[in-house]
């Protein structure tokens, strides 16, 4: 159903599938990392865990001197055996809604969510979800959201460029853990 | 959050039965887009408390629902692995849970003696107390802003109407309740919250009565509006 004038942020408040916090694995940056850790209090390697990728992704990061990469990247949990695997910060109301519990502190990808850049244009980008995007235009505070979004994801490119220009000067046989690595971005993204 | 939060497992959101203001309920429905029922439970105003409302000739309480799956545990909390546990709604969590476990004693801001977690773990030499003191008189004096609104809505009826009215009227109430609030802005309204109860400044007290003046009238004028039963019914 479509409330008459509802923006997308409203669109996306009131589903109560929230479909999109099982199908896409959410990548994150060291903003949205440590601000989420900051928030709950809680160490970010107990959230998020180091997906491998390829070199040339967004974020990809080594931990060793080898060509492996990674990409940080939100924890999924199977609640029921039956279910999919979903965002470890997906609440339920008594009714069985689906709500997101990090609220206005989630991920920038979510807070944009479905709304992309693509050639400076937004689109939105619906294939994981069961929402009814047909009516819900874009709007110039997506705009503005998705431009600050590559501003923190450029930020975001030069962090980690620094942490593998590290790992990549220090002695061979060093390995760091991905422990390591969030204790990196904490320091980095120190208020 | 406290340090001692920081390390808890979140005992105090289990076997609670959390008894809400209206004025909670509205800040969780606008912030999460629920309606009341999704996320209420209507219950006895047992032991009684401020902001009982009547509904077929019985004083009622609004409670936060419990978890579908665990019914031990609140609907909104959020389960990170390495069984760490933290409030979903945290934000616009009910002001009962944002000053728990603290409560006044004798004027001054005291650990509950029926606290959860371990006493051991709140240090009272180092706790913030204008942090702990502003959240008790924010409670204090949004508990006291939904009785006035609950007794308006009592005067109203007899019976006191239907439960979707109810939620009507509340939200009603606290659209214009919190607009006005904006109005006077965060300091005042501190102000407000920090002499309510306490008459030791005339021009404070006279700023105090104004407000709740000013809440009764709000109110008042929503007795007075007739709105569809079927407005807040039901998930959207």
């Amino acid at each position: 159903m479509i409330a008459p004038g509802e923006s997308r942020v409203e669109r996306w408040l009131r589903c109560p599938e929230k479909t999109c916090c099982s199908y896409y694995t959410v990548f994150v940056t060291g903003d949205d990392l440590t601000r989420i850790a900051r928030t709950l209090a809680v160490a970010p390697w107990t959230f998020t865990a180091a997906l491998p990728c390829r070199p040339e992704e967004f974020g990809a990061f080594a931990l060793d001197k080898s060509e492996k990469r990674f990409r940080a990247a939100l924890v999924r949990l199977r609640f029921e055996e039956h279910e999919k695997p979903i965002c470890t910060f997906l609440v339920r109301a008594p009714d069985g809604a689906a709500r997101c519990g990090l609220g206005e502190g989630r991920p920038a990808t979510c807070r944009s969510f479905p709304a992309q850049l693509v050639d400076n244009r937004i689109q939105f980008e619906t294939s994981g979800c069961t929402c009814d995007w047909s009516q819900v235009p874009p709007s110039a505070a997506d705009a503005e959201l998705l431009r600050a979004e590559e501003r923190t994801r450029g930020s975001y490119t030069s962090v980690v460029a620094t942490w593998n220009e590290y790992v990549a000067s220090v002695a061979a046989a060093a390995e760091f853990t991905y422990q390591d690595f969030c204790r990196y971005l904490l320091d980095a993204y120190s208020p | 959050m406290s340090d001692a939060c920081a390390t808890c497992s979140g005992e105090c959101c289990y076997d609670v039965i959390v008894r809400v203001t209206g004025y909670d309920a509205w800040r969780i429905k606008r912030a999460q887009a629920l309606d009341f029922g999704q996320f209420l439970t209507i219950g006895p105003d047992t032991p009684a408390g401020p902001g009982a409302f009547t509904l077929d000739g019985e004083r009622r309480a609004l409670y936060l629902g419990k978890n579908a799956a665990n019914q031990r545990a609140c609907a909104f909390l959020m389960h990170v692995p390495d069984g760490i546990r933290r409030c979903g709604i945290y934000a616009e969590r009910p002001r009962v849970c944002a000053v728990y476990p603290m409560t006044f004693t004798n004027g001054s801001v005291a650990l509950r003696s029926d606290v959860r977690c371990e006493a051991s773990n709140w240090n009272m030499a180092t706790i913030t107390y204008p942090y702990w003191r502003r959240n008790l008189l924010e409670h204090m004096f949004e508990s006291h802003l939904y009785g006035l609104v609950a007794e308006h809505w009592n005067r109203r009826s007899a019976n006191g109407g239907t439960l979707p009215q109810y939620y009507a009227f509340v939200e009603r109430c606290f659209d214009t309740i919190d607009a006005r609030r904006s109005e006077i802005g965060e300091e005042a309204f501190d102000d407000l919250m920090l002499h309510w109860q306490q008459a030791i400044d005339e021009d404070a007290t006279a700023r105090v009565e104004t407000f709740l003046a000013d809440v009764d009238r709000l109110c008042a004028a929503q007795t007075s509006t007739t709105a569809p039963a079927a407005t807040t019914a039901g998930p959207a």
